[in-house]
């Protein structure tokens, strides 16, 4: 119905892959690549290692909504989002978004849209007044750096949906990234440049984004970027996943610590490999799941999936 | 168990305002289907059914098929793109990766190496690189493949003899 007069023309670079429309609520998976929350939640494999859509990567975890894309997308384009909003939302009511995965999630619309828009980073504060006027709004503001606060260049996302400057990321001694916003761990090794956002930058913003680049040359640092992929790989190696051939190898030495279906709500981690801990009167079909990393650092972050839920009653499966 | 939604049967085809999203997806394709068709090739709905296609394919030329119009049914499954679509060749075709009931070994067409940003032009493009490419080393007919690294003259005028017979 709305289809029919909407006049916008969504650049090429915020169709998903998946579902050929405009990304919503999108998340960057670690390869650099976007798609909306649900495409890529069903695209995953529940029972081993996930692949990007698009190239394959594999990936363990399942990145959460990059709040400062969602926030964008819905200014530059609020006829096509709206669109988006009322269908997923109905989609999410009638439960048939859950059709590839284990996990039934019926999460309810409204609930699930206050914490994804209320601002739960500082970084959102301006989203509703400004939602209902035109693209022509979108400023240099909206795609700004989470630590250097300057126009995103060459901009990775990390695990929590945190945007930053691919140089603005510092590999700690330990290996393991964390974010500046909102301290989580970002488990998957150095993220790769997301080139979409790059390329629209670019063509969008090409002033601001030239005079970044100039200043960029200057300062060059010489940043060790692929140090922390070892971090990845030696979690990889101590929960490998199991191939065909080795499978009751596999299965006897690891097959207990592995939780099939089940992700953590907090890092994403699907499925969950080594202790998981569900909430035990979660009212929420899809559940509360924690891995052991996460109920350790103990968050009262609203999970992936399971919106409502607080933390709380939590038992050691 | 998958909930296969508006495909069972009893209930009565939803509206278009009420489509599910494997239902949008496949949508968005026809319409890019017709904006922008991909050469030597064309794909639709079979009926008013959204998840059964029809498709054509020409055989390019420089191979055994050149000439051949070959018609291939496409059936969406329900939770399309995230499980791969099923083709089945409605010609007969002389190929080590089509068998005697037209299924076709494809890489991309399995569970494992399916990836939901393909699409169907997507597809067929790679059924068209099989009529260059045959691959002989995943084969659907063993024979046809055995033939075709041994003798290849003689599996090139097979093929083209079925082009003529069957396909044109």
């Amino acid at each position: 119905m709305e289809e029919c007069n909407e006049s916008e023309q969504v650049s090429d670079h915020f169709i998903c892959a998946v579902c050929l429309d405009i990304l919503y609520k999108p998340i960057v998976l670690v390869c650099g690549h976007v798609t909306c929350f649900w495409c890529c939640h069903h695209s995953m494999d529940m029972r081993g290692q996930s692949h990007c859509p698009l190239c394959r990567h594999p990936y363990r975890h399942f990145p959460a909504i990059c709040q400062m894309l969602d926030t964008f997308l819905n200014k530059m384009y609020p006829i096509s989002y709206d669109r988006r909003k009322t269908q997923t939302l109905e989609d999410e009511r009638q439960g048939s978004v859950g059709f590839a995965t284990d996990i039934d999630s019926v999460v309810t619309g409204e609930e699930l849209d206050n914490l994804l828009i209320n601002p739960s980073t500082e970084e959102k504060k301006s989203v509703d007044g400004s939602s209902a006027g035109n693209c022509q709004q979108v400023t240099v503001a909206d795609m700004l750096c989470s630590a250097c606060k300057q126009l995103l260049f060459r901009p990775v996302a990390l695990n929590c949906g945190h945007v930053y400057c691919e140089a603005c990321i510092s590999v700690p001694e330990d290996k393991v990234i964390k974010c500046q916003v909102c301290e989580c761990n970002h488990p998957s090794g150095f993220p790769k440049v997301s080139k979409q956002l790059d390329y629209f930058l670019e063509e969008h913003f090409s002033s601001e984004y030239a005079h970044r680049k100039s200043s960029m040359q200057q300062t060059q640092n010489g940043n060790s970027l692929t140090s922390s992929s070892a971090a990845a790989d030696a979690e990889a190696s101590k929960f490998p996943y199991p191939t065909e051939e080795n499978f009751l190898q596999w299965w006897t030495a690891h097959g207990s610590k592995f939780h099939p279906g089940f992700g953590c709500d907090r890092c994403g981690m699907c499925p969950i490999i080594g202790e998981r801990y569900r909430c035990k009167d979660c009212k929420e079909k899809s559940g509360y799941d924690l891995c052991g990393d996460c109920h350790k650092t103990g968050s009262k972050l609203p999970g992936r999936v399971a919106m409502k839920h607080l933390y709380e009653n939590l038992l050691y499966t | 168990m998958m909930n296969s939604g508006s495909l069972t049967g009893g209930r009565s085809w939803p509206s278009r305002t009420s489509l599910t999203s494997s239902g949008k997806r496949i949508q968005k394709e026809m319409a890019e289907l017709n904006t922008d068709p991909p050469a030597d090739c064309s794909a639709g709905p079979k009926g008013d059914n959204l998840y059964h296609w029809v498709a054509t394919l020409f055989g390019p030329q420089g191979t055994p098929y050149d000439g051949g119009i070959y018609f291939l049914d496409i059936t969406f499954p329900a939770n399309y793109p995230f499980k791969p679509p099923k083709v089945v060749f409605k010609t007969r075709i002389y190929h080590c990766n089509v068998d005697s009931t037209g299924n076709v070994s494809l890489d991309i067409l399995e569970e494992n190496s399916w990836s939901p940003a393909l699409t169907i032009s997507k597809v067929l493009l790679a059924l068209r690189s099989i009529f260059t490419n045959p691959n002989p080393y995943k084969p659907q007919v063993p024979g046809i493949a055995h033939l075709y690294l041994v003798d290849r003259s003689k599996h090139d005028a097979l093929a083209a003899e079925w082009t003529q017979r069957f396909a044109k």
